[in-house]
């Protein structure tokens, strides 16, 4: 019982400790992926007004994502 | 976060983004402040009925398309790719129908920029801006279909000009040169960063919260006009229901000539416990890992967004 209970609390903190050697790995599984950053790829403007200044310039409607906290800051 | 991938990713709504001028925003200040383009939104923003329940207070959350001019387009709140599209295509439809005059401001919207007043115009263009991506750490067990599994948010962690000079030596450097972090930049970047923002916004920990707070580096080696050099350290930050540990690692390239750094980073890895009112941890508090990852910006308009604590920045 004492082994399986220090098992689990093993898995439960397993990826903490940060080292020379899982510093990449770590980073990566941190990181966005591709996937997760194909948002980017929108040509995005980061503030309403700035979206506003492009629209009136280039005639075209605007579209606003608008979030608690930045949409693509801390949200 | 979510809405950023389930939506902005798909390949029908990035083709019908290109007809839009495309932009995105912090919502509160849009609801609350009475700066020109607060008080643009304001205008329009309801008119397809209010996309989060009632009441004046009620966040405006969702996504709006109008005309520069100011008049309504549509208007949703969803993670249905299928959805946005309907709202896009319609609102299109509602601009290409519009006499062309209507569309537009009878003014240059640029002479109203002086008007506007926000964090994001105290972008440090010649100090350094770091991207902060949080996630939990290992978290295999969990169902792989579960948003929460994967989540992932990002913040923002400036420096001025002057506190980027200060975190490097005034010294010429040698290839022993080891030096610590100004105390001061480390604890307001780390307590305002390392939160457990990874499924939603949370608040940051107050300067009394610290427990840990250090930062050593020392040089690993100096090649042509450019001193690299290591970094570790470690934080532990602790408040009423909640707690964030972690060692820290990282690596600089300080390029002598052009006074900047040609990389930073900070990698930490440790535990969270606990969760706080809006950070959707739910049930989730046992102590868990968590890793954080400090880089470099990019030049997009999406990398200038400010620190989501930016106010307790006490720039002026």
């Amino acid at each position: 019982m004492a082994l399986l209970v220090l098992a689990f609390v093993g898995l439960a903190v397993r990826g903490q400790e940060l080292t020379e050697r899982n510093y990449d790995d770590i980073k990566k599984e941190v990181l966005p992926t591709a996937a997760e950053e194909e948002w980017r790829k929108i040509d995005w403007h980061a503030t309403l007004w700035d979206g506003v200044i492009t629209g009136q310039a280039d005639e075209k409607p605007i579209m606003l994502f608008a979030m608690n906290g930045h949409p693509f800051g801390c949200t | 976060m979510i809405a950023r991938r389930s939506v902005w990713t798909d390949k029908q709504v990035v083709a019908l983004a290109k007809d839009f001028a495309c932009c995105a925003d912090e919502v509160w200040r849009l609801q609350n402040v009475q700066d020109p383009d607060c008080v643009f939104f304001r205008q329009w923003c309801d008119e397809g009925g209010q996309l989060n329940g009632d009441g004046e207070q009620t966040t405006r959350q969702g996504t709006y398309c109008c005309t520069p001019s100011g008049k309504f387009l549509g208007s949703c709140n969803s993670r249905d790719p299928m959805v946005m599209a309907t709202m896009l295509r319609s609102a299109l439809a509602k601009w290409k129908a519009m006499d062309k005059k209507a569309r537009l401001l009878d003014y240059d919207p640029e002479t109203k920029v002086k008007d506007i007043n926000r964090s994001e115009s105290k972008y440090p263009k010649d100090g350094m801006a770091l991207k902060v991506h949080s996630r939990d750490l290992n978290r295999e067990g969990l169902n792989p279909s579960d948003w929460r599994t994967h989540a992932l948010n990002l913040d923002f962690c400036w420096f001025t000009k002057d506190e980027m000079l200060r975190l490097i030596p005034k010294e010429s450097f040698t290839k022993d040169t080891a030096w610590e972090l100004p105390a001061d930049l480390v604890r307001r970047s780390l307590r305002l960063s390392v939160k457990d923002n990874v499924r939603g916004q949370t608040a940051a920990y107050a300067d009394n919260q610290i427990e840990k707070a250090a930062i050593k580096c020392k040089v690993d080696k100096i090649k042509k006009g450019v001193v690299y050099f290591a970094m570790e350290g470690e934080v532990k930050l602790t408040a009423e229901g909640r707690s964030i540990e972690g060692k820290l690692r990282g690596k600089g390239a300080w390029n002598v000539g052009k006074s900047r750094f040609d990389e930073f980073e900070w990698v930490i890895a440790g535990a969270r416990t606990g969760r706080t009112q809006y950070n959707a941890r739910e049930d989730d508090t046992g102590r868990a890992g968590i890793g954080f990852v400090f880089t470099l910006t990019g030049d997009k308009a999406v990398d200038r967004i400010a620190p989501a604590e930016f106010g307790s920045y006490g720039w002026r």
